[in-house]
């Protein structure tokens, strides 16, 4: 069942109980009370009745000047009496043996039941000679023991009630119409003000489907200040993170799709040389020697570059992956170390190469900063030409540790500067490939510096040289606090 | 002699097309940058383009979107999806291989489409052989020869194809098409059918574990 569905049937229930409890109580208090009355007005009118007719009996005695009279000119007294009194129910009278002396319009007209009733009364007000009222379908009975002229008699009044009863059930009647009118007013009433108030809702519901449905930069409609603009107040700030994460999630795959686009076109350019030329060598009838070197150097060539592309390409595996091993270093004696090698590889292309360092501690993972500093270094003397001096300087500074790697070679142009740091990119294709580059080197070298938490910045001018800065504060987060 | 012009950034892939084209007996015109090569192909006449797509200073997609003059063009592309495929063949070019490619394949399809554009050799002179393809007919010494039309098929092969080490499956399908499935016994009776017919014992060579090659005189 829906929300509304539910507001409104529950909300319609209560007020139709809360109305109908009411207006049953309210009608059922104003029944007693006419009935009260009723009652009440019938007794006075027994009494009243009877005294009237004890004051002419009275005076009839007086008049007769007897002491007493007697049972039988009682009687005839009651029957003339109240054979002229103009009275709306019926009486009775009963002698002391309990035997009916007069009625009008009562005793003949009741039915065998009523009849029954009457006899049990009279036998019970004859034995405690107190008033009873007795409820006999809608007729009030009214029955008194009476002292007249020293005799018995027993005083039945029969009060028609029907008319309490009939009001009310005419009020019952509009009571019930009044609760169907109701009723239809206040659903629709209902009606219109749960789907006013839930309005808001079904557009939250709308506009979350629509970015369920993948439109993570539609936003909810969010109006007023209370619950359901809030929660649309929420649902947009959900919707924003989630477009944020997607669409970094896009960044990394489409970067992964460059990377991957880029890599196969750097695998397939030394393949195609391989498997080309080696096909020359095998179809290829005259060929003459020349040729067949030329090829087969050609071929070994490309199978250097693909080695290249490959050493390059795990070591970017290894440095994307978890299995790094912090260790606390003294910097300037992982830079000696480096030195010495660095050394060796300068001098067999002829350049002056010199390193100074600061004494200090630094969390590194050191196959990672021995790879950053030869990728750059190497970098740096492939600018050079020979007799160039190449220079690594290393110093501690605020919380961090800087180096740079200088060179007076050719330089990059200002355009490339931030070019140069994505997977593949070479400024100078043939010249790269022709001193053995991948075009990964400085990826590389970015990846290992942002492990390190730390950037690498290029400066650099064309002819004069160029100086690679990388700053770093060393270790992971959490390594920190070993 | 037909000119084919090859735009080729790597310099070895470059050399490779090249080798691979003077096999079929046309002029190859290296060229290693889109800018120049977008130049040569407005202003010289060639028969054929063989264009590179990822050219560093201009695409070959970009070439082919501004060029004015309708020399057929065939991308040699490493990008094998074929979005990419579409994309040039709907820029106008008239086939698209990708990077590694055979050079025999190469060939075929340069083949391919010179001869829908009607620049093929029609005859064919070898010593005192010559062939007529479009007459399908085959001449020794001014006197003809009744070739089957399997042998004549074969011989046009091996003189489209001199000095090349043709394996038998290449022959195969080649010839007999890609599906079937006979056995290579059958170009070898083709083979020795042809050297009885036209004398070529000694120019038709058998190449140990591989096939025949044609040699040129």
């Amino acid at each position: 069942m829906k929300l509304w569905q539910k507001i409104f049937l529950y909300t319609m229930m209560l007020v139709m109980l809360a109305v109908g409890v009411t207006s049953i109580l309210v009608l059922k208090n104003s029944f007693q009370l006419s009935m009260e009355q009723k009652r009440q007005s019938a007794y006075l009118e027994h009494e009243f009745q009877l005294s009237d007719f004890k004051s002419y009996l009275l005076s009839e005695r007086l008049r007769q000047n007897a002491l007493v009279l007697e049972q039988g000119q009682v009687t005839a007294m009651i029957a003339s009496s109240f054979q002229e009194e103009n009275i709306t129910g019926g009486i009775a009278f009963f002698n002391n043996r309990r035997q009916l002396v007069y009625e009008k319009n009562c005793y003949q007209r009741m039915s065998e039941e009523s009849r029954q009733r009457v006899e049990e009364l009279l036998e019970l007000v004859a034995d405690t000679g107190e008033s009873y009222l007795l409820h006999q379908e809608e007729e009030l009975y009214i029955l008194s023991k009476e002292s007249l002229e020293t005799n018995t008699f027993y005083y039945l009044t029969i009060t028609d009630m029907s008319e309490v009863y009939s009001i009310h059930r005419d009020m019952l009647q509009n009571v019930r119409t009044v609760c169907l009118v109701c009723a239809v007013a206040i659903s629709v009433i209902l009606l219109v003000v749960v789907k006013l108030l839930l309005r808001p809702l079904s557009r939250i519901n709308q506009g979350t489907r629509a970015i369920a449905q993948g439109d993570y930069h539609k936003r909810v409609p969010q109006k007023g200040r209370d619950e359901l603009s809030e929660l649309a107040f929420n649902m947009n700030r959900m919707a924003y993170a989630v477009e944020q994460n997607i669409r970094a999630l896009e960044d990394v795959a489409e970067d992964r799709k460059k990377f991957i686009d880029n890599l196969s076109h750097e695998m397939k350019t030394p393949l195609t040389s391989i498997l080309g030329f080696a096909d020359l060598l095998q179809i290829q009838g005259k060929l003459s020697e020349e040729q067949r070197m030329e090829y087969a150097g050609i071929i070994k060539d490309e199978a250097g570059r693909m080695r290249t592309l490959s050493g390059k390409l795990m070591e970017m595996i290894t440095v994307g992956e978890a299995n790094i091993e912090w260790t606390k270093e003294d910097v300037r004696q992982v830079f000696h170390e480096m030195g010495l090698a660095l050394t060796v590889v300068a001098e067999s292309h002829s350049m002056r190469f010199s390193m100074e360092c600061e004494k200090g501690q630094l969390w590194m993972d050191r196959e990672l900063i021995r790879s950053l500093v030869y990728n750059l270094t190497d970098n740096a003397i492939k600018a050079s030409k020979e007799g160039d001096p190449v220079a690594i300087h290393g110093w501690f500074e605020e919380d961090s540790f800087f180096f740079t790697v200088t060179d007076r070679g050719i330089g990059i142009p200002k355009e490339e500067i931030e070019k140069i740091t994505q997977a593949f990119y070479m400024v100078d294709k043939v010249r790269s490939r022709a001193s053995g580059g991948a075009g990964l080197g400085l990826a590389l070298c970015v990846e290992i510096a942002r492990i390190h938490r730390g950037n690498l910045s290029i400066e650099s001018e064309l002819g004069v040289g160029t100086v690679v800065t990388v700053r770093m504060k060393g270790g992971g987060v959490h390594e920190e606090a070993v | 002699m037909i000119r084919i012009l090859i735009v080729e950034d790597d310099a070895n892939i470059a050399k490779l097309i090249e080798a691979t084209v003077a096999i079929g007996g046309y002029e190859g015109v290296v060229c290693n940058n889109g800018a120049e090569g977008f130049a040569r192909m407005e202003n010289e006449e060639f028969d054929l383009v063989l264009l590179d797509v990822m050219l560093p200073d201009m695409s070959g997609f970009e070439i082919m979107r501004s060029r004015t003059s309708d020399t057929p063009v065939i991308f040699i592309t490493a990008k094998q999806e074929l979005t990419d495929k579409v994309r040039g063949l709907r820029l106008g070019a008239e086939d698209y291989i990708v990077k590694p490619f055979e050079a025999m394949e190469l060939l075929a399809r340069i083949e391919v489409i010179l001869r829908r554009v009607s620049k093929t050799t029609v005859i064919y002179e070898y010593g005192d052989i010559s062939v007529n393809v479009e007459e399908h007919t085959c001449k020794c010494k001014g006197k003809s020869v009744y070739l089957t039309p399997k042998e004549f098929e074969v011989l046009v092969f091996f003189l489209q194809h001199k000095d090349v080490a043709v394996s038998r499956d290449r022959l195969l399908s080649a010839v007999w098409g890609f599906e079937y499935e006979g056995e290579t016994r059958t170009i070898d009776i083709h083979i020795q059918q042809l050297r009885k017919k036209l004398n070529l014992k000694e120019h038709l060579v058998t190449i140990p574990k591989l096939g025949y090659r044609l040699e040129s005189l």
